[in-house]
């Protein structure tokens, strides 16, 4: 590709993307970084557990983001009397016009490009585990046989804070598919004011579709085109390594409050949410300022924190924000008194 | 490696090129100050803990160069990464992976942004380092110097001993010690010469003192001789003299008076044996010279008066070899001549009342001061010193003591101080230092220069401590 065909195909990616966060910003009012982070989380090809209290938009911008994808959309509302079938599907006995009875597949609803797994902590732990598979491997099991779900498969599923009643914390095997955890939170006054003079009766505005399926398999090629560096590649995996307490470049926060830390699935979530990251800000190499605006919404929920977090009142988001300022992006680059200063700020990490 | 042309490749370059120089400067500063403070201790140790000189203790600072060469080489062999300058400088400029691909060479903002990076060398470190490193270094140079523990080598007495030498051979010259003595005395300084050792100074300075004492003791004795061969000669020239001027008929019974006095005074003769046979014979030809000629007389009285005056000449010679050698002083001789003149002058009055008896001639010695003849002793000689208590009116008998001062061995000396150079003379009166003899700093009213021996003070401090002993017990 030429250098002035990738800078139209940028452009026109950048276009695209523009286009799609900004009706996003019209549909859920004041949650930019939201629909920032949900977006990496398409583009990425990853599965986004969006966590707020109830009322914030959840399910509201996820079935915008399905209409403004052209993609089939399907809503799964989890309760605690949700059957794995009633996810999957399942066979049931018909008969056929020449009058035989067979059993015939029903597919659940998991059988979409996006599904809005609502309220998906109020299901039990087994209805749960029933999007194991699908999450990972994008294929279903019903009675021994194994279909593929339909191409691109994203789950957006929308939780309560778990603290509330009624709620089953979801399994860690889980939760570590999840590509991203967005956490919404209330928005500030000025912004409810506008939510309040724009609403009628909480309907949100009708989008047409923005993005079509061409366009949606272009933004995936432009995926594959991002750069990433071997110092960010570098970064990345000193960053997940000192998320456990017994890692290299461990703070003494996460060897005081974290039991186990994130997996290699979360490093290489990490670099191609950091793509994502770089593509959305137009551009086809990823920084490091990639890698740290996107490090809390992959690492948060992949933490397992110890009781003493508890106790502390320490987050696993507290513990991210100090990693990230501790964690130096290239250490050894400049030896030891040499400071590399760029407009008066000098950091501490290259002394 | 493909060189980058393009603009943005030459901002990286300067880039790197100045985190080289900056990492250049630090470990020079890192090495040179670690140096420095190497240095310093190592000269404040050899200052404060050895004693060593300042030029010895500088070579020290020769790890200052050394340690700077060492930084430069250390710089060397691990040089700056640029591919690492590379993705610091894009984490820094918040680049978005910019600079490590270099997809965008001509990108003016990336390399004013590029160009705009400060690169700055923190040496606070080092410098605290060199600063302590100096403020050792000036401690040490500050330091007094401090006497060394000497090396184990030979001591440098050899003036010493050369001096005593000397000393020892005017003595000899003169005969007035005896030749075993000298040859023994001899012996003892070739031995301490040989055996004087750094190691071990005080030994060495305490044999040399005593045997310088002992010299001295032998030439204060050789100045009482001579004082009295002086003062002898004298008295018997002034006898012969005054005979000789007497006339008429008493003149030989004078002269065989004078003769019996003269026998009688050589009998107890401080002169060399050969001086007193000599003059005796004389002596005895004047007592049994009634009979003879007044010719044969006054021959004999004339040859009499020759050789009271070559025994007064060679009285004066001897004091006047032993004042060249420091054996004694000046005025011994000047003494000894006012001595002489005064028994001089006391027989000339015995000689006017006629009395030319060998009891006269004794009392004009005596009353001139001569020792050994009734005059006032001047010190013990060569006498043993024995400490008693004669008086137990306290009731506390002190234990009689005798000092033995005739054998020194070095080696049983106790080593109680050591200095580096020989042992200086005071005033005159002043304690020795260091618990040296100096008898040159004896009282000029003693005619023994020697002062107590360090190994006898014990001694002598228990006995006029005696008393306080009684009170406290």
């Amino acid at each position: 590709m030429s250098v002035q065909q990738e800078s139209d195909t940028a452009g026109a990616i950048a276009a695209i993307l523009g286009r799609l966060l900004g009706a996003l910003d019209t549909v859920l009012l004041g949650q930019h970084e939201v629909h920032r982070l949900v977006l990496i989380g398409i583009l990425s090809r990853g599965h986004v557990l969006v966590e707020g209290m109830p009322g914030l938009g959840k399910t509201t911008l996820i079935r915008a983001l399905g209409q403004l994808l052209r993609l089939d959309f399907k809503r799964i509302q989890f309760t605690p009397d949700l059957m794995p079938s009633d996810v999957v599907g399942c066979s049931i006995l018909q008969q056929t016009a020449d009058g035989r009875r067979e059993m015939v597949f029903q597919p659940g609803p998991i059988f979409t490009n996006i599904l809005l797994a609502d309220e998906i902590n109020r299901a039990s732990p087994k209805t749960q585990s029933a999007l194991l598979e699908a999450m990972q491997e994008s294929r279903a099991t019903v009675l021994g046989q194994t279909r593929t779900l339909p191409d691109p498969f994203f789950v957006l599923a929308s939780q309560n804070p778990i603290e509330l009643e009624g709620t089953y914390p979801l399994p860690e095997a889980q939760l570590d598919r999840f590509l991203l955890k967005v956490l919404v939170e209330m928005p500030e006054a000025d912004v409810l004011e506008s939510i309040i003079m724009s609403r009628r009766h909480g309907a949100a505005p009708e989008h047409e579709p923005i993005a079509s399926a061409a366009e949606l398999g272009q933004l995936f090629g432009a995926m594959q085109r991002v750069v990433l560096a071997r110092p960010v590649a570098r970064y990345i995996s000193r960053l997940v390594i000192a998320t456990h307490p017994d890692g290299d470049g461990a703070t003494d926060r996460v060897r005081r409050f974290v039991r186990h830390g994130a997996s290699p699935r979360a490093a290489i979530g990490l670099a191609e949410a950091a793509r994502a990251a770089a593509l959305l800000a137009g551009r086809n190499t990823v920084g490091f300022e990639d890698v740290k605006s996107i490090a809390p919404a992959v690492l948060r929920h992949r933490l397992i924190l110890g009781y003493e977090a508890g106790l502390e009142r320490v987050s696993a988001d507290d513990i991210l924000g100090s990693l990230l300022e501790t964690v130096e992006e290239v250490p050894g680059a400049l030896p030891r008194g040499v400071a590399m200063v760029h407009a008066g700020v000098g950091s501490a990490a290259d002394a | 490696m493909m060189t980058d042309r393009s603009n943005l490749g030459k901002a990286m370059q300067g880039l790197v090129w100045r985190v080289n120089v900056a990492a250049a400067i630090r470990s020079v500063v890192d090495w040179g100050s670690v140096s420095l403070a190497a240095a310093g201790l190592a000269m404040l140790i050899a200052r404060a803990g050895f004693g060593a000189s300042v030029q010895h203790a500088m070579w020290a600072v020769l790890a200052v160069p050394l340690g700077i060469a060492g930084g430069f080489v250390a710089w060397l062999i691990r040089r700056v990464d640029a591919d690492g300058v590379r993705a610091l400088a894009d984490a820094r400029l918040s680049a978005g992976g910019a600079l490590m691909s270099g997809t965008d060479p001509n990108n003016s903002a990336i390399i004013d942004a590029v160009d705009a990076l400060r690169v700055r060398c923190r040496a606070s470190g080092g410098c605290l380092t060199a600063l302590v490193g100096a403020v050792m270094v000036t401690g040490a140079l500050l330091l007094p110097a401090r006497d060394p523990i000497l090396a184990d080598g030979p001591l440098r007495i050899a003036e010493q001993v050369e001096d005593i030498g000397a000393k020892i051979d005017a003595l000899a010259e003169v005969e007035l010690i005896p030749p075993e003595e000298a040859d023994r005395l001899e012996e003892t300084l070739e031995e301490l010469s040989r055996r004087a050792s750094g190691s071990d100074p005080g030994s060495a300075w305490e044999a040399l003192d005593w045997t310088e004492a002992r010299v001295e003791r032998h030439a204060t004795d050789a100045a009482q001789t001579l004082e009295a061969r002086h003062a002898e000669s004298t008295v018997l020239e002034e006898l012969v003299d005054g005979v000789m001027s007497e006339e008429g008929a008493d003149a030989a019974a004078t002269a065989a008076a004078a003769g019996a006095a003269m026998e009688s005074l050589l009998r107890e003769s401080a002169l060399s044996p050969e001086e007193a046979a000599r003059l005796g014979e004389l002596a005895a030809m004047l007592a049994a010279s009634a009979g003879l000629s007044e010719a044969e007389r006054r021959e004999m009285l004339e040859a009499a008066k020759a050789c009271a005056g070559a025994c007064k000449a060679n009285a004066t010679k001897s004091f006047e070899k032993m004042i060249a050698s420091r054996l004694v002083s000046a005025e011994a001789l000047a003494r000894a001549k006012a001595m002489s003149d005064a028994a001089a002058a006391r027989l000339r009055l015995a000689l006017a009342e006629g009395d030319c008896s060998g009891d006269a001639l004794s009392m004009c010695l005596a009353l001139a001061g001569l020792p050994g003849r009734g005059g006032v002793s001047r010190g013990p000689g060569t006498a043993v010193l024995t400490w008693r208590d004669q008086d137990d009116q306290t009731g506390l008998a002190y234990q009689p003591e005798q000092i033995e001062s005739e054998s020194v061995n070095p080696e049983d000396s106790i080593v109680i101080a050591s200095i580096r150079r020989p042992p200086e003379p005071g005033a005159a009166g002043e304690a020795s230092s260091g618990g040296m003899i100096d008898p040159s700093r004896a009282s000029p009213a003693s005619a023994a220069g020697a002062s107590t021996l360090p190994r006898h003070r014990d001694a002598v401090r228990r006995y006029f401590e005696r008393g306080k002993a009684k009170e406290g017990g």
